[in-house]
């Protein structure tokens, strides 16, 4: 049995919205100040408009990304308060360094965004540089966790149960998921570019080649980036090897598996849409037709989105219901321990018609919001 | 008691020093920077609607103003509220297990009010140009509404931990110091676990039954005996490892014997909550409305005299008079703002919050009196001892007659460190000075007279004076709650972390969080003035 189906649907659509976020947060907070850095050195004011604008849309709604995080771990805390419980009992470092980053990071992006022409442009830069680097530095704290969500390295019982964070590190599953999810973040956020700058060229009038330019450009560190992806990403299945359960969820019929819980449709749909973007990538870089360059270039975005989600899901839910992939780990803990990583039962408190009709009352006229509010940014 | 031993017993009297120590810089550093959220975006749209009703340009500039600086600190605001709910995880890992799984609900609804904050404060900021001038009014007052929604949800939770609806405090005020008593928890046990245990015994240890029903039965036991049982559950003890092994019928104990104890107590909290009311039980806390109306009022007096402050150094500084009457007209809005805001505060809401607290927080007010020979009181100090005396019970308790709880009647370990009682005094002092302030600078804008240059300056120190005040008023709250986590329910020991870190590194998490606040502040005042 897996998750109660409204509970999953939260956690996952909170997870969701608040992933897809984090990977444009991260790649935005990558190329902003890159593109400072180019239009100082070049001199070149459209481009210095170009990441003015970004960083203006950026600012204006990267905290929505921290808030569906937010909702994320609440709505886990309400469901799973055993879960939670046990995390917070073992993972002072990981979540600690976490932490420490998120709070360095939101300043970061204040001082970078608020005090722009306001202080010297070499530290600006320097703060830039800053604020990009802590994007990678909070998916090194959280991936860790998720390792461990995959294979418990560094989990003891005696004398009390703790995390030894040396041999977490060490999770084999740990580098690849890392790597695999910082270019997954840059070829998504790339991708992105490609799509929004397509569309401005459509109406930029005498500035249509700077925004060719600038497509062609994010082509092609997206396809780079979705590369070092697939690489990465194939690193990782390999290592998922160590927790067979998993493994199999995800591959399913593909490696010959009789999983519990096949989800190798996800996995195909997921390679589906990375080969879509390979595609699109080819087609903006070399197509010859403008049309054809324009075309593939408003896909390449929504399909680099769309794969950071079904990758996720398959993440996430290829290990269900448990909380730690191996289940013959989970089954050998005493009796609380167990009981707080199986994610069949929820909470009987939370876990209730009345409160899933609240959240669909509250959640949907909250995300029409959202979406007026990108709507709004986006709008001339 | 010495200062130096005051402070011993708040951080060695009590487990887990250094854990709170942190905890109280992190959540102080989120409510600093929050109280501007709640604060100054309601202060925006007011005065946008003013704005929008006389056409004035001084009150569009003065809500931008306004809008620029809750925008500003917003995020920080997110990030240090992430800071703190990931804090509380990992040091008090327990006490989040039962939050979530016991009174989940505000905690949950917070979500949305994170959402409407998140949504509706940057589209007031980033997107006036793009709507309607009633339509961006009607943003904005959306967005204040997350926000303090988004307050009345974890204010909840708060007030549910001082004064839990189940729990009975044991004073009364007409009798005096002799009537104190353990609080007592009001529990519904399922029938099925009822019919295990040994009533006798159980009346033997302070339980009483209430009331029975097929399904429960209802019984009242001291809170002692309840916080030993939750810490042995969450500790992972078996029954026949604790407490409550001592009355269970003879003739089941083998069966349950090994039955994890915490199975036992959840069935029983769960139960107590669902009677309660599971969505309403942190809402029916005692002293919740004074708790929420104490911290939006602490909000909106923070924001006015910062209001105030920022101003007149504005005018201080300024080297032309281009602007001179648009500070004036500022200054003058926040200096009446901050005397309405200090008068409520302390005539109705503080006045409300301390009723509250004795009513149902005896020991804690004991402890913010010092109605101890341990100490020297504040009063004592400054010969004002017996004016306080009678003038407190007709405070607290409406009536002249009433006497106060006494510090040392009460058990040892139901005591809260005394030092909230200096905390709570000084709070109180510097609250009247910021009503002089207040009435001064009031006084100076309706007169219309030229600020001397030292009024202005007083001004300008104002707003550390009300984060003081306003931080002072959570360490009395929170500190005073000591020892417990939960009310009656669940102490310190129990809530804390089974892999407590490190001093330097708790210290050194403290400091980091200090050094963003500061950082913060400086990046807020280049953003609103430097050009």
């Amino acid at each position: 049995m897996q998750a109660p189906l409204p509970v999953s649907a939260i956690i996952s659509l909170t997870f969701g919205l608040h992933i897809i976020l984090v990977n444009l947060d991260m790649a935005l907070a990558t190329f902003i100040p890159l593109m400072e850095w180019w239009s100082l050195k070049r001199k070149d004011d459209f481009l210095m408009d170009r990441a003015k604008v970004l960083m203006r849309y950026y600012a204006s709604t990267y905290a929505v990304a921290g808030v569906f995080g937010t909702g994320f771990t609440v709505a886990l805390l309400s469901f799973y308060p055993q879960f939670i419980g046990l995390a917070g009992h073992l993972t002072w470092v990981p979540f600690g360094l976490a932490i420490l980053i998120i709070a360095l990071r939101f300043l970061t992006i204040v001082l970078y965004w608020y005090l722009w022409d306001k202080i010297s442009s070499n530290i600006h830069l320097l703060v830039g540089a800053v604020m990009a680097l802590t994007g990678y530095l909070i998916p090194f704290g959280f991936r860790a966790v998720f390792a461990f969500l995959n294979v418990p390295s560094g989990l003891h019982l005696e004398p009390k149960p703790y995390l030894d964070v040396v041999e977490a590190l060490a999770n084999p599953t740990f580098l690849p998921l890392f790597l695999k999810s910082v270019f997954g973040a840059l070829a998504a956020g790339s991708l992105v570019l490609v799509s929004a700058y397509s569309i401005r060229y459509l109406s930029a009038g005498e500035l249509r080649e700077k925004y060719l330019d600038l497509v062609r450009l994010y082509a092609k560190y997206g396809g780079i980036s979705l590369l070092l992806m697939v690489i990465f990403g194939l690193w990782y299945s390999i290592s998922l090897l160590v927790t067979p359960y998993k493994f199999n969820n995800i591959f399913g019929f593909l490696v010959g598996a009789s999983p519990q819980h096949d989800f190798s449709w996800l996995f195909i749909l997921k390679m589906v849409l990375v080969a879509v973007q390979f595609v699109a990538v080819y087609y903006v870089l070399k197509g010859k037709e403008l049309t054809d360059v324009i075309g593939w270039a408003k896909v390449a975005g929504p399909a680099a989105l769309a794969t950071v989600f079904t990758g996720e899901m398959l993440n996430m839910h290829s290990q269900l219901p448990y909380f730690v992939a191996q289940p013959e780990v989970v089954h050998s803990l005493p009796e609380l321990f167990k009981q707080a990583l199986l994610t069949t039962t929820a909470n009987t408190l939370a876990d209730v018609p009345e409160l899933y009709m609240i959240t669909a009352v509250f959640l949907v006229p909250l995300l029409a919001a959202t979406g007026a509010m990108f709507y709004l940014f986006l709008k001339d | 008691m010495d200062p130096f031993g005051l402070i011993q017993q708040w951080l060695s009297g009590y487990p887990a020093g250094w854990e709170r120590f942190l905890s109280m810089i992190g959540i102080e550093v989120h409510w600093f920077i929050l109280q501007y959220v709640l604060g100054l975006s309601f202060l925006a749209v007011v005065t946008e609607a003013i704005y929008l009703k006389t056409g004035n340009e001084d009150w569009k500039r003065l809500s931008k103003t306004l809008a620029k600086a809750f925008v500003a600190v917003f995020a920080v605001g997110a990030a240090t509220g992430t800071a703190s709910e990931f804090g509380l995880v990992l040091l008090w890992p327990n006490l989040t297990e039962a939050a979530g799984r016991y009174i989940y609900f505000p905690l949950y609804m917070e979500i949305f009010a994170f959402i409407m904050e998140g949504v509706f404060i940057y589209m007031y900021f980033y997107a006036e140009e793009k709507v309607s001038p009633k339509t961006h009014l009607l943003i904005g007052v959306l967005a204040f509404i997350g926000a303090w929604y988004s307050g009345a949800m974890i204010l909840s939770v708060n007030s549910f931990m001082q004064a839990p609806v189940n729990v009975i405090a044991h004073y009364d005020p007409m009798i005096g110091p002799s009537s104190w008593a353990p609080p007592d928890v009001v529990l519904f046990v399922p029938a099925q676990i009822a019919q295990a245990l040994n009533v006798e015994k159980l009346a033997a240890v302070g339980a009483k039954v209430l009331g029975t029903s097929p399904d429960q039965v209802t019984v009242s036991l001291p809170s002692g005996l309840v916080r030993t049982l939750m810490y042995e559950a969450f500790m992972g003890k078996t029954i026949g490892e604790s407490t409550l092994a001592a009355v269970i019928k003879p003739e089941v104990l083998p069966t349950l014997s090994s039955v994890p104890l915490k199975t036992v107590i959840d069935a029983i909290v769960a139960n107590t909550v669902k009677n309660a009311g599971t969505f309403m039980i942190t809402f029916l806390s005692k002293g919740y409305l004074a708790t929420y109306l104490h911290a939006i009022g602490a909000a909106l007096t923070v924001s006015a005299f910062t209001l105030l402050g920022g101003y007149a150094l504005r005018i201080l500084k300024s080297k032309d008079d281009e602007d001179r009457s648009y500070f004036l007209n500022a200054l003058k809005f926040a200096a009446i703002l901050a005397l309405v805001m200090i008068a409520l505060q302390g005539i109705l809401f503080g006045h409300s919050m301390g009723a509250a607290v004795a009513k149902y927080n005896p020991e804690k007010f004991a402890a913010m009196e010092a109605t101890t020979k341990q100490v020297t009181s504040l009063p004592a100090m400054l010969g004002m001892e017996s004016l306080v005396r009678q003038l407190m019970p007709l405070l607290a308790y409406g009536t002249p007659e009433a006497k106060l709880p006494s510090y040392d009647v009460i058990a040892e370990d139901y005591r809260p460190p005394l030092i909230i009682h200096y905390l709570y005094y000084t709070k109180i002092g510097l609250g009247v000075l910021l009503g002089l302030i207040a009435l001064l600078a009031t006084f100076l804008v309706l007169r219309r007279s030229e600020w001397p240059k030292w009024a202005l300056w007083v001004a300008v120190i104002s707003p550390a004076i009300a984060q003081i005040t306003s931080f002072l008023g959570w360490g009395v709250r929170e500190i005073g709650r000591k020892p417990w986590a939960i009310y009656g329910i669940m102490d310190v020991r129990t809530e804390l972390t089974i892999n407590p870190p490190p001093t330097w590194q708790l210290l050194g998490v403290a400091f980091y969080l200090a050094a963003i606040l500061v950082v913060l502040v400086l990046a807020v005042y280049w953003f609103l003035w430097r050009r």
